[in-house]
């Protein structure tokens, strides 16, 4: 397990906070944005707060300049309540209420998604207002997550909404996409911006004229296998970006990317127990809180002792590591390799920095996770 | 008494060519244009041949085939229509439908009888292309059905005889005009092969001239085919795509997209290898002016060249 922390810090930061207790490095949290934008130079780098909506990362991403992706109101006042200026921002849900066009416009901010017909007499009270983006859905097996399953256009429909929406008064600035969610094949992006220009085309000889391109997030990060380097990933995006959509304001909106590496999880052995040979780890977090992701996110999370990473050796036996909760389903792992433990020593799991917290539950009132700054 | 070898001589102009020897002869029939004959051979395996000219090979085929449908399919954005002119033993169409963008492709072509002698007999090459769903097969004159039609193509393909005889004027500056009309977008690419800027450099030049005349970017792939014996070209031109502008690695993911995949001589490091002229070809380039446009009112090309109407010499005895 790739560590950069001290051991020793990390147990004078849980014996002062007590655990569960997330790390967060917002140093992390600005090389990560740094490095995205040296890999897609050009793109206006919008960081979803989704998985990660906490301040802190705000307050870190608003200092070196950074846009941000918003879907609700609550993600609305956690930017406000930075100062970050309205025009930075855009909301991208694509199913959205009255009340919250209106909360986002009340902010300042202009651009919206739409992805189906009904979608759009909403904005017409508006319609001298808001800028609007059309989401296409392209499927995706290969996405851990295939975000557009549930949202976006189907291609052959695109150009068909595309009109009508401008019949109906509608500014339409361009086209977004989500080519999944931790994508391994860059290609995705690639057959979705093709697909994209050749709509830009088509829609300009019918005289409109579209000048965002919004490439969705989706930019893969090491949890528990090796993932392309970011560099490498990103350069045939950068390269058709360049080639298909020159003079056009180009978005991405990363998430995972920039916040997943930036949390370290602690957490300590509330008890123990021996179950049909094996020994069973009651820990103070599970499903239902920073391991939320293994359920919403389909997650994976390399998880150690920490004497361990203090080089301590010992026999390791087959361990189930379980939640706090009284519902069975909260395992985290059913089948791990770890060396006895006591109740009260410490484990941690790195790259907890997305899905975690922010879908975490308070279920059986067993408090979320604290999260302490670093740096 | 064995019988004696026969042999194909394949004249690129009146000096220069190349031979190959003759199997057996599988089958012979007439068209209502032309002779056809299939024969087998050492070198190419099976073989068609138009009035003695050597058209398709068994073997390697995939050196012209791949050349002259990929460049142009990667390098447009989203072609889901492609137009074929000619290339009626059906090679053209199969590399076309890798392509899992493309949602039709009309083949144009003069003579119905090379399709259907071409499945019967060389099945191989068309691989059942004729039979896909998103195929349809226009019989007919060229540059009639690009001068009439009412649909839009993305990319347009012309597997064309040379510029000589009758194919002259589909190689006019009137014609390639009409067929940037049927293009759908700026995006619109049409590729032609170019001839040999060694056996046949001013007919090289003209191509070249005349093109230039209605297209803003001619991106030319130099390629050594085995069935015509000497470097050969592609062009690939287009208003807008500039596919040089493609690293390897853009094409490689670009075919992945599409799910190309099993190419045998088209990838990302060969589309920049073919695309990089020798300093004298880049001379030929240079000097277009030296070298009258192609049109409909001067449809002549300049080099000698000497392919017979008859067919190919054929040699008894060597």
């Amino acid at each position: 397990m790739s560590f950069t922390l001290d051991p020793s810090r990390i147990r004078s930061l849980a014996a002062e906070h007590g655990t569960p207790l997330l790390l967060l490095s917002t140093r992390t949290i600005v090389s990560q944005y740094r490095t995205l934008q040296a890999a897609l130079p050009g793109v206006l780098l919008h960081y979803a707060l989704k998985p990660l909506p906490h301040p802190a990362v705000v307050k870190a991403l608003h200092e070196i300049g950074a846009y941000f992706d918003l879907a609700t109101n609550g993600e609305v006042d956690v930017v406000r309540a930075e100062g970050v200026p309205s025009d930075k921002c855009i909301q991208t849900h694509p199913i959205k209420r009255d009340s919250d066009i209106r909360y986002t416009l009340a902010y300042g901010c202009k651009t919206f998604v739409f992805d189906n017909p009904y979608e759009l007499p909403k904005f017409l009270p508006y319609k001298d207002q808001v800028e609007l983006l059309m989401r296409l859905s392209f499927r995706n097996k290969d996405a851990r997550v295939d975000l557009s399953a549930k949202f976006g256009v189907q291609p052959s429909e695109a150009l068909e909404l595309l009109r009508k929406a401008v019949k109906m008064g509608l500014k339409v600035r361009g086209l977004s996409f989500h080519a999944g969610s931790q994508l391994m094949n860059n290609f995705k992006y690639v057959e979705a911006l093709t697909f994209c220009r050749q709509l830009f085309s088509l829609a300009a000889l019918e005289g409109i004229h579209l000048d965002t391109m919004d490439i969705g997030g989706g930019f893969p990060v090491p949890y528990t296998d090796p993932v392309m380097p970011i560099n490498y990933y990103c350069h045939p995006i950068a390269s058709e970006l360049q080639r298909m959509f020159p003079g056009t304001r180009l978005i991405a909106e990363p998430g995972r990317f920039i916040s997943a590496p930036s949390m370290t999880l602690v957490c300590s052995v509330m008890g123990k127990a021996e179950r049909q040979g094996r020994m069973w780890y009651y820990m103070d977090d599970g499903l239902y809180g920073s391991y939320s992701g293994k359920m919403y996110d389909h997650g994976d999370y390399q998880f150690s002792p920490l004497s361990k990473l203090e080089g301590k050796t010992a026999e390791e036996r087959l361990s189930v590591v379980s939640g706090p909760t009284c519902d069975s389903i909260d395992v985290v792992y059913q089948d791990i390799q770890l060396p006895e433990m006591e109740c009260g020593d410490l484990c941690v799991s790195t790259m907890m920095g997305a899905y975690t917290w922010a879908s975490a539950t308070e279920f059986n009132f067993f408090p979320k996770a604290k999260i302490v700054a670093i740096d | 008494m064995a019988s004696k070898p026969r042999y194909i001589v394949e004249a690129l102009n009146p000096n220069f060519g190349y031979f190959y020897r003759a199997g057996k002869t599988l089958h012979t029939s007439k068209t209502k244009y032309q002779n056809i004959e299939v024969i087998d051979s050492e070198e190419f395996g099976r073989v068609m041949l138009l009035d003695g000219v050597t058209q398709v090979t068994s073997r390697n085929e995939f050196l012209y085939h791949e050349p002259m449908v990929h460049p142009a399919l990667v390098g447009h954005p989203h072609p889901t229509d492609v137009l074929i002119i000619g290339a009626g033993d059906g090679g053209i169409l199969r590399e076309v439908l890798k392509h899992d963008t493309v949602e039709r492709a009309v083949m144009a072509e003069l003579d119905g009888g090379v399709v259907d002698f071409c499945v019967k007999l060389m099945p191989e090459i068309s691989e059942g292309a004729f039979a896909d769903p998103r195929t349809k097969l226009e019989i007919g004159d060229g540059r009639k059905f690009v001068e009439k039609t009412k649909s839009k193509f993305d990319v347009v393909i012309m597997d064309m005889t040379d510029p000589f005889g009758p194919a002259v004027m589909l190689y006019t500056k009137e014609f390639f005009t009409a067929v940037k009309k049927t293009f759908k977008t700026p995006d619109g690419i049409f590729v032609m092969h170019t001839e040999s800027p060694i056996s046949r450099p001013r007919t090289f030049q003209q191509c070249h001239r005349t093109l230039a005349q209605v297209f803003k970017y001619r991106r030319t792939f130099y390629l050594y085919i085995h069935m015509y014996a000497v470097l050969w070209s592609v062009t690939v031109c287009s208003d807008n795509v500039d596919v040089t502008t493609f690293t390897a690695v853009d094409i490689g993911v670009r075919l992945n997209a599409r799910g190309v995949s099993g190419l045998k001589c088209y990838n990302g490091a060969t589309h920049q290898s073919m695309l990089t002229p020798m300093p004298f070809v880049q001379d030929l380039l240079d000097d277009l002016d030296s070298v009258p446009v192609i049109t409909d009112k001067k449809p002549i090309v300049l080099d000698e060249i000497d392919i017979n109407s008859s067919g190919a010499l054929t040699l008894t005895e060597v």
